[in-house]
């Protein structure tokens, strides 16, 4: 074990799970390799065999792997989204969450961007996507979004880690190679501050319209086909409050988990659950007035085969899913966080996993039964998806995990020199801000 | 490195591919890349007919570089005129059948078990004639049997003459009977039944009868309904079809009228109630042509009168009196009305009942009275065949020349009867007992009694292409070749109204190992030194061309030609001209291979009324004299009570259901599985549901207010359980059932029969209980209750 | 030219024979029990039931589903690698070495008439023997679907290329409207007078499966009338 590098730091709590991650971290890494490692058996039977692997049939053509990918693109759009939103805002209280919601959207952005390849048939053509991509088709409009989204928010992690990794470089911390070339040879200047925060700056301008365009153009997918219960105009928005929602309950999870594990109790603080549990009530109460209206208008137009899906979902097979899922993306948020009694750690943790389990099954709901319920005299389809793709499932969660255990075993989860940088200057900042808003005194009166 | 024909094609291949290459740097031209690669890929046309059913449809087999790649309808077959169905479609299936035993095999283990020793033809057919030679030597030869499935082919004769000639009498072919042919044996006497001409009808009530889906022509009646519904909107012809299930025949027809299952015949007689009260029947025909209508007391209408009044068959079959009044007003004020029972009607203990009363409706209405309805099947130009019958006092089976009807049945309406017929003592012991072309412990319902019964007889030989479930009781199983490897000749369909002669040859050679079971049959004899063949021909394709040498003599008919204006051919013909000339046998038989049959394009004559035996009307004496005649098939069930007349006997099977989870069983046949003779091919047993979407297995067909009371979804899983067993099935919700039915489909649960079959699907026969007609040894499939029970996943 | 083909289900018996005619002319796999008892089952040509009314005045009308081969398909329109797209005689074909098995042409079907190979297609090796030579064995994970026969159009091209002739009605016919028993299926150019299916489906019966959503499907259904 290496020891301890002597100078004290103000922000040690931040630094100390990289300087000295324990051993639960290695067996936890051990746990969740053992997983992975048999997801990717699995897949690669699935390659061998086909995807009759899958519980996938006619006419449930699509499954996990869509919604997966639906639903992992969602949560993505905790990290750049918010936290670009924050930053533009200027919101002071920001500083200890972007760069965990910044890490949530590079981690699980890979992921989420390789479950459309989990789910081709003929993964080894896939570089007929290259040769003889149509761009018309939405398919490839979301390789290029997400590509996009991937490129922009793994920089705007990057740029803002470069001052944290040079602390760490600066402290000595193995191994030095890593901090050394990703520091960028960082050493503070104030020339370099204002580099830092133009490209910031830029980057947030630009990451938002591409986050917003990705969701969008996921929801493109489902819309632009004339099924029932997917050719709707609102899909786009829909979508995006949807990833905005999962995406800060995502946050809220994470925030949580590592507070307790890493005892940041001093930085993560009631008052950030307090502002972000708002947020996610806010946004729970527009994704209800979106499902709302999307499905008031589908009943309204009674056209027969919208109504087979309606009543699918709202009576049918899929009835324990679409109930579980109002009551865990709004019934059960509503409850929990409207009231100041419940606003706590614990009810937000509750309330914050339900929004993910919610708005997973809303993603469920939105594939399947549309495609289990064809126009045509067709029976209702069934899908029951199989070891396989629950593996797959898992085996993208435990990726997710590890990717965020090495993050954080590697870099501070909450950005080291943005808190610094608040605590010299915020206060300043922010009076002076402050006072920028008052009216102005009033003018001298002119002698005379 | 030796030869194989698959690396001779990867050979092929690989030079194929180097020529490939080649072929961009010296221009090689494409075809010869191609024919190195995949062969000639010459391409010709065979000529044959369909063997799945006894329908026999004209094939025309596509040939790739010799081997066939698909059958297709011969365009000049007057039964199906380019047309199969999907079973006819699926003979290569059956060809190529993976599982086809290519040796004889020899049962190792006890009677009932499946496992095999291959052995030589040699050591198949010695003991088999040693057997035979024993038999004869001891003047046995009354132990020897042969249990035959009739496909309607001049091979049933072969086998009949083989059977004969040796000096046995046990000849049992097996075959469905053809439509009203129970019916019209009983009220005319007089056998084959009549044809019919669909064409001319302007009002059809099949009572059950399925044309669409079963014998005797599924494809020939396809076409003809595709033509009737395109012209029922202009002629006004109105199809009625009387069933529990909407079979296709239903679902083709202008109204569908549920009816309890078995109630059927009395259906008919309460029809014949209203058109005897409204005095609106065919008098002149009565008058002249039948008997029993007037006798006083003991007379047709004093049966109807007396006991099928409106509201006592409204409340026995379930039909509503106004309707039933409808439709005995339509019926006979109809200028053409045709009634038509078989099919599944045939297969209730109200069987012979059914298509009795249903023939005293056509005799009571116009029909028999109706230009071209009717008509009389010409014998083709050969000395007339024996008819195998079984006498109903002694139950000894024979081949006659004419039945009698007073004491004979025809011998395959009882032939599944015949463990029951050997336990009453009726039957002798038999030593040896041959088995071809049937399955008979797929589809009976007393399996245990065949068992026990094939068990006993020390030698059971049995011609198969697969091994079937019969085989576990065989001793000896002879591989046999498929209609595609043999000779044969299809005999005219029964009631079409012309007659053909389809002409079976081989399209390729048999199978290594394989033989014609007419070539194995003529080798026996051979050794036995018996005559089987007038002109001694080496093979069974001898006596296949020597019996077509009459039918040329005679000058009648001619070989299949493309299709001109029936009329206008049929003009020429009687000025003496030949479609194709054919001066020598020799001519005759090239072109019968060539078009791939024979066929008298003079369709047959009206029916002539005076020169039948006179039309005899059921009465209460008659059918309690019938009963006390055929004691011996109502298997000591009684058929007297006290001083109730007997035919009202008949009608108590006829069940009504009285708890909420009790139905009546109706089993049913598709068109892609009949009765499990499809299941071997894996197309046929995929979409033998396809109508209601259930691939390969059988599935149970369920009213939705039924289904909705025992809280069923469509596709759940139900438990069928009679008194006799219990299967699983999926359910399927679905208002072409009456509500007290569960119709289940045939076809299902194989215990052998190669693959595809074995072990998929439940077989409904597993609960149905054993009873038989007691009128006319038919086996019932319609009158077991059932009870059904959810299944939790 | 716009191949198309009409449907006449007044005289549409619901035999199946297209169906097993199409799967025997196309090599479409057959579907082990288990498979298909998940929906796998693989038909280019599908029969679907309606079921109208109560009884006694229960009517049931069934119909033979082949791919509709529309003028607007919406399948051609999603593929990302152009897998799927209609040629210029109107036929919506399927490339299947090119189509990467994402499955959305099948998502994007309105008429549900895409299966999909999900095992590699298996024959018994004397089954196999009897495969059309004409029409590729497809390999696993690639989507399929009615072609209108496409490989007759081939032949029939080049037969009356040899005769030195254009083609005539009844020269290129696809395998179920070869097989139906009912001469239900009538099949040609329906921009060629000459041809039966113009005025056929010109028909006052004439209608077309879904016609509000405005794919212009070129399989023509006239409605029974009784």
């Amino acid at each position: 074990m290496e020891k301890a590098p002597a100078a004290p730091h103000p922000d040690y709590d931040l630094l100390r799970p990289i300087e000295n991650p324990g051993k639960s971290f290695y067996y936890i890494v051990a746990v969740l390799l053992v997983i992975i490692l048999y997801t990717g058996y699995v897949y690669i039977r699935q390659v061998y065999y086909g995807l009759g692997v899958t519980g996938m049939a006619q006419p449930v053509t699509w499954g996990f792997y869509i919604i997966n990918f639906v639903f992992f693109i969602g949560i993505s759009h905790a990290g750049t989204l918010i936290s670009a939103i924050l930053r533009l805002s200027k919101a002071e209280w920001r500083r200890p969450i972007t760069r965990m919601a910044e890490v949530i959207t590079a981690i699980v952005l890979a992921i989420g961007g390789l479950h459309p390849i989990l789910d081709l048939g003929r993964p080894d053509r896939m570089t007929h996507l290259f040769y003889n991509g149509r761009l018309q088709s939405p398919l490839l409009w979301d390789i290029v979004s997400i590509t996009a989204y991937f490129t922009a928010s793994t920089v705007y992690l990057y740029i803002p880690m470069i001052p944290d990794i040079a602390i760490l470089r600066d402290r000595g911390v193995k191994p030095r190679w890593l901090y050394e070339f990703l520091s960028w040879g960082w050493q503070g200047t104030e020339q370099q501050h204002k580099v830092l925060d133009r490209a910031m700056n830029i980057l947030m301008v630009v990451v938002i319209p591409i986050a917003v365009s990705v969701h969008t153009i996921i929801s493109y997918i489902f819309a632009m086909t004339v099924q029932p219960g997917w050719h709707s105009t609102i899909f786009g928005p829909y979508f995006v409050v949807g990833a905005i929602f999962s995406g800060i309950a995502a946050i809220l999870v994470l925030m949580i988990v590592f507070r307790k594990i890493f005892h940041l109790e001093r930085y993560l603080k009631l008052i950030h659950f307090n502002y972000l549990s708002v947020l996610l009530l806010v946004m729970s109460l527009l994704w209800f007035y979106f499902t709302f209206s999307e499905y008031l208008t589908g009943y309204y137009g009674h056209e027969p085969n919208e109504m087979r899906v309606f009543w699918y979902k709202f009576s049918g097979a899929f009835a324990p899913y679409f109930w579980t899922m109002v009551t865990c993306n709004f019934l059960l948020p509503l409850i929990l966080l409207s009231n100041r009694k419940t606003r706590t750690i614990p009810g937000i943790l509750i309330a914050s996993i339900s929004v993910i389990i919610g708005m997973w099954l809303e993603r469920l709901i939105i594939v399947v039964p549309s495609l289990a319920n064809p126009r045509l005299s067709y029976p209702t389809g069934i899908y029951i998806p199989s070891h396989t793709e629950w593996m797959l499932f898992l085996g993208g969660v435990s990726v997710f995990i590890l990717g965020y255990m090495m993050f954080a075993r590697f870099f501070p989860v909450i950005s080291v020199w943005e808190i610094q940088e608040g605590r010299q200057e915020s206060a300043k900042t922010v009076t002076e801000r402050i006072t920028s808003y008052m009216p102005d005194p009033e003018p001298p009166l002119a002698k005379g | 490195m030796k030869i194989t024909r698959r690396n001779f094609l990867q050979m092929l291949g690989i030079t194929g591919i180097a020529a490939g290459g080649i072929s961009q740097v010296w221009a090689i031209p494409d075809q010869w890349v191609e024919k190195l690669e995949y062969g000639p890929r010459i391409e010709t046309w065979k000529m044959s007919t369909c063997g799945q059913c006894p329908a026999g449809c004209g094939i025309r087999l596509r040939l790739i570089d010799g081997i066939p790649v698909r059958i297709l309808g011969n365009p000049i077959a007057p039964v199906n005129s380019g047309f199969t169905c999907p079973m006819g479609e699926a003979g290569l299936e059956l060809l190529y059948h993976p599982d086809r035993i290519r040796q004889p095999m020899r049962r190792k283990g006890k009677k009932g078990e499946s496992s095999w020793e291959p052995i030589s033809w040699e050591e198949a057919l010695g003991p088999i004639s040693q057997g035979l030679q024993g038999l004869l030597k001891k003047k046995q030869a009354d132990r020897f049997g042969f249990f035959f499935g009739d496909r309607n082919t001049l091979l049933t004769h072969f086998a009949g003459d083989f059977v004969t000639r040796m000096g046995s009498a046990n000849f049992f072919p097996w075959r469905a009977p053809g439509i009203n042919e129970l019916g019209f044996w009983q009220a005319f006497g007089e056998f084959p039944p009549f044809a019919f001409d669909l064409e001319k009808t302007d009002y059809l009530l099949t009572f059950g009868t399925n044309l669409l889906e079963g014998p005797p022509s599924p494809v020939y009646f396809n076409r003809l309904y595709g033509k009737l519904k395109e012209s029922r909107p202009r002629t006004g012809l109105k199809m009625v079809h009387v069933d529990a299930r909407m079979s296709q025949a239903g679902k083709n027809a202008t109204e569908w009228l549920q009816v309890r299952p078995g109630s059927m015949g009395v259906l008919a007689l309460g029809m014949a109630y209203v058109i005897l009260r409204d005095k609106n029947f065919n008098e002149e025909f009565i008058a002249r042509y039948s008997r029993d209508f007037r006798g006083g007391k003991e007379d047709f209408p004093n049966l109807v009168s007396r006991y099928y009044p409106p509201d006592k068959v409204s409340a026995i079959t379930g039909v509503p009196p106004e309707t039933l009044l409808r439709l005995a007003r339509e019926f006979s004020s109809a200028k053409a009305p045709l009634a038509l029972s078989g099919g599944m009607s045939d297969r209730s203990e109200t069987a012979l009942f059914t298509q009795w009363a249903v023939a005293s409706l056509n005799a009571l209405s116009g029909s028999f009275s109706a230009k071209g309805l009717w008509r009389e099947p010409v014998p083709l130009p050969w000395s007339p065949s024996p008819v195998p019958s079984v006498n109903i006092r002694t139950g000894a089976f024979s081949l006659k020349p004419q039945l009698a009807p007073e004491s004979d049945l025809p011998a395959h309406w009882a032939s599944e009867e015949l463990p029951h017929l050997r336990s009453a003592g009726k039957l002798p012991d038999l030593n040896m007992l041959m088995i071809a072309q049937v399955d008979p412990l797929y589809l009976p319902t007393d399996q245990k009694p065949w068992q026990e019964w094939l068990s006993r007889i020390p030698q059971v030989v049995q011609f198969a292409t697969l091994i079937d479930d019969t085989s576990p009781y065989a001793d000896l199983v002879l591989p046999t070749t498929t209609y595609l490897e043999q000779w044969d000749m299809t005999l005219p369909v029964p009631n079409l109204p012309f007659s053909q002669l389809g002409l079976q040859q081989p399209i390729v050679s048999p199978l290594n190992g394989a033989r014609p079971i007419g070539d194995v049959l003529l080798q026996l004899a051979t050794e036995m030194g018996v005559t089987l063949l007038p002109e001694k021909p080496k093979s069974y394709a001898g006596y296949i061309e020597a019996r077509m040498k009459p039918i040329f003599a005679s000058g009648k008919g001619t070989p299949y030609f493309e299709a001109v204006s029936l009329n206008f051919l049929g003009e020429l013909r009687k000025r003496g001209w030949q479609v194709y000339s054919y001066p020598a046998f020799a001519d005759f038989w090239r072109l019968l291979q060539e078009k791939g049959g024979w066929w008298d394009p003079d369709e047959y004559p009206e029916a002539e009324w005076k020169k039948r035996k006179k039309f005899t009307f059921p009465t209460v004496a008659r059918f309690d004299a019938l009963l006390k005649e055929r004691a011996l098939l109502s298997h000591g069930r009684e058929t007297q009570k006290g001083d109730t007349p007997l035919h009202t006997l008949l009608e108590a099977p006829i069940r009504k259901t009285e708890t909420p989870d009790s139905f009546l069983l109706a089993p049913f046949i598709t068109l892609m599985n009949m009765t499990g003779e499809g299941a071997s091919q894996p197309l046929l047993q995929e979409i033998s549901g396809l109508l209601p979407r259930v691939y390969w297995k059988p599935w149970a067909e369920m009213h939705p207010e039924r289904a909705k009371r025992l809280s069923l979804l469509d596709g759940d899983l139900i438990r069928v359980v009679s008194g006799k067993g219990s299967v699983t099935l999926r359910v399927k919700v679905v208002p072409t059932v009456s509500s007290e039915i569960l119709a289940v489909p045939f076809g299902g649960g194989h215990k052998e029969s190669g693959r595809y079959a074995k072990n998929i699907g439940t077989n409904p026969v597993a609960l149905i209980d054993h009873l038989v007609d007691p009128l006319s040894g038919r086996t019932s499939w319609q009158s077991t209750r059932v009870r059904v029970e959810k299944v939790n996943k | 030219m716009k191949w198309g083909m009409v449907i006449d289900l007044q005289k549409c018996t619901g035999c199946g024979e297209c169906v097993a005619a199409c799967k025997l002319e196309n090599n479409v796999a057959i579907v082990e029990p288990k498979e298909s008892e998940m929906g796998r089952t693989m038909l280019w040509m599908d029969m679907l039931t309606v079921y109208e009314g109560e009884y006694p005045r229960l009517r049931v009308r069934q119909f033979p589903r082949p791919c509709m081969h529309c003028d607007h398909p919406p399948c051609t329109k999603v593929c990302p690698v152009r897998a799927t797209y209609k040629n210029e005689e109107g036929i919506v074909t399927q490339i299947y070495p090119q189509c990467i098995g994402c499955r959305y042409c099948m998502a994007a079907c309105p008429y549900t008439v895409k299966s999909f190979n999900w095992y590699k297609p298996e024959w018994a090796p004397g089954i196999r023997e009897t495969a059309n030579p004409d029409v590729s064995v497809r390999p696993v994970g690639v989507v399929e679907k009615c072609t209108f026969c496409v490989h007759r159009l081939q032949k029939a091209k080049e037969q009356a290329k040899s005769e030195g002739r254009n083609l005539r009605d009844g020269d290129f016919q696809t395998a179920c409207a070869e097989s139906c028993p009912a001469g239900a299926i009538v099949f040609g150019d329906l921009e060629n007078t000459s041809h039966r299916v113009n005025p056929l489906s010109r028909s006052p019966r004439a209608t077309r499966l879904l016609e509000d959503l405005g794919t212009e499907p070129k399989v023509i259904y006239l409605k029974e009338v009784d």
